[in-house]
């Protein structure tokens, strides 16, 4: 399986590691005028994260509860304004548990997920 | 304006908050919490708010108790606002102050977070040393006092360990236990009808009902008592719950208050029955009249002390008056009490009460009239086989005699604690009907 925006972070060593096997339904925060941006990895538009692993993923949550807690602490001038879900198989990417937070996901799509259509807006967000 | 704010001076402990990137991160600086917020993205550069905190803060936040909205506005101390490029370079930094902020900076009323974090996590121990810490503040902020002293000089008025435990806390914990089982039973002898649940459900219930000590102090001994609420939550019946929040309190109110008025002292003789107030006064009152101790209260840390209302003896003599029973035929309280006879093989019989509480009694007991019963009162002329179950029960503190013959109801109740006269008057009510019959 090829992943996504692959060739920019395959000189990172154990990048990305191991996938959570199984079905999973992830939420993420996204900007609700911009869908197409919001599935970018941010180690594209910030020089600072270019060998940052983590950067070359997208954050996802457990929950809608958990994400939109995430969504209510960010400061207003932050343009994320709503969630979106998707239920992540085996073979649409890399996903794995990440950072100290239990409910926290990085997910690495693969080349044939199409994140934009394949994440379902989420009614009643911020 | 090149800034010479260094950050790397700062030690990062861990990213509360990470979407694609850190959002919310703690950092230390000579053993100073502080936290750095992404507050906004312009197409060059990126907005921090650094602001130093109390790990409390910290705690707090990320246990869901204060919002992070609250946090940065309530912060007194000044607050730097970093822009760096992303290249991870500081272009400008400025101090301000939370009233001073860009209100867009801060995040909405609501901004709760539940963290979750994993076991290796550094907030997973945080939490734990902050929970319990917490929970002692909340129950100290409610606690009452009471203080122990001794008059005698030869220590320096300082208490002995014996003489806390037996001239003290032992007589506390009684009093205190008595007033929980008596008023249990007085809220829920209805909702709970049957007593072998009653009595059990009070036996599980009196370790948590404790009061919790939360301060203490020593020498002259002094402590701080409080009512743990959070705990009580766990009592799944919602009546049952609703009491035991209140009971501990209630007990404060009424035995240790400081002054036990006329009216109130009455309140507590028709509230109480004599055997209850001796179990819940006399032992504090006990501790009162001492004459090598003196105990206080006060309702909390800053007030000052004063004597409990019990030690004044003209309201101890009335709450515990006995009645000259030689005088006056009154009406008694009656119960019917279990016991259980041990019988070894030379046939010598011992009988014991099952359990000293106050909830050992039986709800019936039985009683067949046979022939000699009649015999025995001088009642001829009854059938050799004749047999009549008498039921004794307990109704409304009073004992009745219930049976049934000949498809007849027959009923005695009793207004002392004279069975004999009762079993006789109902042998004699059954002879008459009898013997009208048998004509």
């Amino acid at each position: 399986m090829k992943l996504l925006n692959s060739d920019n972070f395959n000189h990172i060593s154990d990048c990305p590691i191991n996938s959570e096997k199984g079905e999973k339904k992830l939420f993420r925060c996204i900007i609700k005028e911009d869908i197409q941006n919001s599935f970018i990895p941010l180690a594209f538009e910030k020089a600072k994260y270019k060998d940052n692993c983590q950067a070359w993923g997208l954050s996802l949550f457990k929950s809608k509860e958990i994400a939109m807690q995430k969504l209510k602490s960010l400061s207003k001038k932050k343009t994320m304004n709503g969630l979106a879900f998707a239920f992540i198989t085996d073979s649409n990417g890399i996903k794995h548990q990440s950072g100290s937070d239990l409910n926290h996901y990085t997910f690495y799509p693969s080349e044939n997920f199409i994140c934009t259509t394949e994440f379902k807006i989420v009614e009643d967000e911020k | 304006m090149k800034s010479k704010f260094d950050l790397s001076q700062f030690e990062k402990i861990e990213d509360i908050i990470f979407i694609d990137e850190p959002i919310l991160s703690h950092l230390k600086l000579d053993e100073i919490d502080y936290l750095f917020y992404l507050v906004e993205t312009t197409d060059s550069s990126d907005i921090f708010l650094l602001l130093q905190v109390e790990a409390q803060d910290i705690f707090r936040y990320i246990t869901g108790r204060e919002s992070l909205k609250n946090i940065i506005s309530n912060n007194k101390k000044i607050i730097i606002v970093i822009e760096q490029n992303f290249n991870g370079e500081i272009l400008e930094n400025y101090f301000s102050t939370a009233k001073h902020l860009d209100s867009d900076y801060f995040p909405q009323e609501d901004s709760f977070i539940n963290l979750q974090p994993s076991v290796n996590s550094y907030y997973y121990n945080m939490i734990k040393k902050y929970e319990s810490q917490y929970y002692l503040e909340t129950l100290r902020k409610n606690a009452f006092y009471l203080k122990f002293e001794s008059k005698n000089k030869k220590y320096g008025e300082i208490l002995g360990l014996k003489e806390i435990a037996d001239n003290f806390l032992e007589k506390m914990s009684k009093s205190f236990t008595n007033y929980v089982k008596i008023d249990f039973k007085k809220q829920f002898s209805d909702h709970l009808i049957d007593k072998s649940i009653l009595n059990s459900t009070i036996n599980k219930l009196v370790s948590d009902l404790d009061f919790r000590m939360v301060d203490l102090k020593f020498g002259s001994f002094e402590i701080g008592l409080a009512v743990d609420e959070i705990m009580k939550n766990s009592i799944e019946d919602k009546k049952i719950q609703d009491w035991a929040k209140k009971v501990a309190y209630n007990y404060k109110e009424i035995v240790l208050d400081e002054n036990i008025t006329k009216e109130e002292t009455q309140e507590i003789i028709n509230n109480f029955t004599e055997d209850e107030r001796i179990k819940i006064f006399k032992p504090i009152i006990e501790i009162a009249e001492n004459p090598n101790f003196e105990l206080k209260i006060k309702n909390d840390k800053e007030q000052k002390y004063s004597s409990i209302g019990l030690k004044d003896k003209k309201v101890a003599k009335e709450i515990l008056a006995r009645q000259d029973l030689l005088k006056v035929q009154k009406e008694q309280d009656l119960g019917l009490v279990q016991f259980t006879a041990i019988i070894d093989k030379n046939d010598n019989k011992k009988f014991i009460k099952i359990e000293d509480t106050l909830f050992n009694q039986v709800q019936a007991a039985f009683y067949t009239l046979t022939f000699n019963d009649f015999e025995k009162y001088n009642l001829r002329g009854v059938s050799k086989d004749i047999k009549v179950e008498l039921v004794l029960q307990q109704i409304n503190n009073k004992i009745a005699l219930k049976s049934t013959f000949d498809q007849r109801d027959f009923n005695v109740l009793l207004n002392d604690d004279k069975i004999e006269d009762g079993i006789k008057k109902m042998t004699e009510t059954i002879y008459e009907y009898y013997t009208n019959n048998s004509r």
